[in-house]
């Protein structure tokens, strides 16, 4: 399936999220979501980071909007406790659905074949440039910074020591990094320059996504559903 | 036509937008309570202004959203702003001397507050899953509306966040060597 794809799926969801009154027809669909969820690859991963989100929200939302500090700490009477719970849960259930769907697209958006796909797309060639290069920068720059730390190390940066010193170590271990990065800006201007960039709409791409007819079909969907959504929405 | 930013440029926004996402880990790794996640902005806004860091802010936050979850993408307007304040300070001189450094810091936090209390407020419930979530539910118990614990909590998380990050971006251009700074014709006086 194409990358974009699965974005497309995003918008019918935001709508139907906020359509749904429901909790209990939320927490259906929160469950569906997060059934295709469990369905694809990564889903551990993709499970662990939206209950690392959602769970510790939840808690929030109880702490804020269930007063219960008002209760521990000032003996106050909050009688519309429950009310203000009810809807901080619609609000977490809202969140949740939305979490989970992007979830889903992500799966089939994996950084490499994103990237690939921004380059091969019709959007400017400077805009897919600025979505796409940082993505492929930001690997590099983990591989100079896990080597600007060992030689930091090798110096006496010691990135476990009190707060005061791991402080001082930011600029140790920033700096090298910044300025090796855009030492190298002046370089890539000329490279992409050197290369006609922006002199043609349409760059060639190796192994660029295929947008199927299966993808085309499901943006019609997609469309329909949103359009489905927003009629309700305006005909209540 | 003139494109809006020149190639130098777009690659240093290329550059800006990975140092955001890489440095944030750098705070992390070296357990500070601080994002630095903004540093990035603030260097672009310093070399290249404010519409460039601006777009640099919320292109960050676009791709963090893909690549992680949506939340990041509902605070695209937040990173937005502060390369926007912050290349406007930079153009104004405010990143010329410490105070006034620490005085564009407090602006651009100033900023913050403004555009993120109404998404968290009103997006989030008040809450995002955070230690600050503590100190918006004891505000909200000594009296204050929901938006005005919201926007105090999000002033004091913010605040030492932004001097870390306007302070280091501050002293990391003013340390590049001239020949380097030289090639951005758009970079503001840092002394």
């Amino acid at each position: 399936m194409h990358p974009f794809t699965g974005f497309a799926l995003l918008p019918p969801l935001l709508l139907l999220t906020l359509r749904l009154a429901d909790a209990w027809a939320l927490a259906a669909l929160l469950g569906v979501l997060l059934v295709l969820v469990c369905m694809g690859g990564e889903r551990a991963v993709r499970l662990r980071r939206w209950a690392l989100l959602m769970l510790p929200l939840a808690a929030g939302l109880v702490l804020v909007h269930g007063r219960f500090l008002d209760s521990l700490i000032f003996g106050a009477d909050v009688s519309d406790r429950m009310a203000r719970l009810d809807a901080a849960a619609l609000l977490w259930l809202r969140i949740g659905c939305l979490i989970a769907g992007a979830q889903v697209a992500l799966r089939l958006a994996p950084p490499a074949r994103l990237t690939r796909a921004l380059f091969a797309s019709r959007l400017p060639p400077s805009v897919a440039y600025l979505l796409a290069s940082p993505l492929l920068l930001s690997a590099q720059l983990r591989r100079r910074l896990a080597e600007v730390t060992e030689a930091q190390r090798a110096r006496g940066v010691d990135p476990a020591a009190p707060w005061h010193q791991r402080a001082r170590a930011l600029f140790a271990l920033a700096g090298p990094l910044v300025v090796w990065t855009l030492s190298d800006v002046g370089e890539r201007a000329n490279a992409l320059d050197a290369r006609a960039f922006r002199a043609t709409a349409r760059r060639t791409t190796l192994d660029a996504p295929v947008f199927t007819a299966c993808d085309r079909a499901l943006l019609a969907a997609a469309l329909a559903a949103f359009l489905l959504v927003a009629g309700s929405w305006l005909w209540h | 036509m003139n494109p809006l930013f020149s190639t130098r440029t777009l690659t240093l926004m290329s550059a800006g937008i990975a140092f955001n996402m890489v440095l944030g880990q750098l705070a992390s790794m070296l357990k500070l309570p601080i994002f630095l996640d903004a540093i990035g902005t603030f260097v672009v806004a310093l070399l290249a202004g404010p519409l460039a860091a601006l777009v640099t802010g919320v292109a960050t936050n676009l791709i963090w959203g893909v690549l992680t979850s949506p939340v990041a993408a509902a605070f695209a307007p937040v990173a937005g702003v502060i390369g926007l304040v912050a290349g406007l300070c930079a153009r104004a001189g405010g990143f010329r001397t410490l105070p006034r450094v620490l005085l564009s810091a407090l602006l651009v936090t100033v900023a913050v507050v403004v555009v993120a209390t109404p998404i968290r407020a009103y997006l989030f419930g008040g809450a995002t899953g955070s230690g600050a979530d503590f100190f918006v539910a004891y505000l909200n118990a000594v009296g204050s509306k929901l938006i005005e614990s919201v926007a105090l909590t999000v002033f004091g998380v913010n605040l030492a966040d932004k001097v870390v990050s306007a302070l280091l971006a501050w002293t990391l251009v003013r340390a590049l060597p001239a020949r380097l700074t030289a090639t951005f014709p758009a970079a503001a006086a840092v002394r």
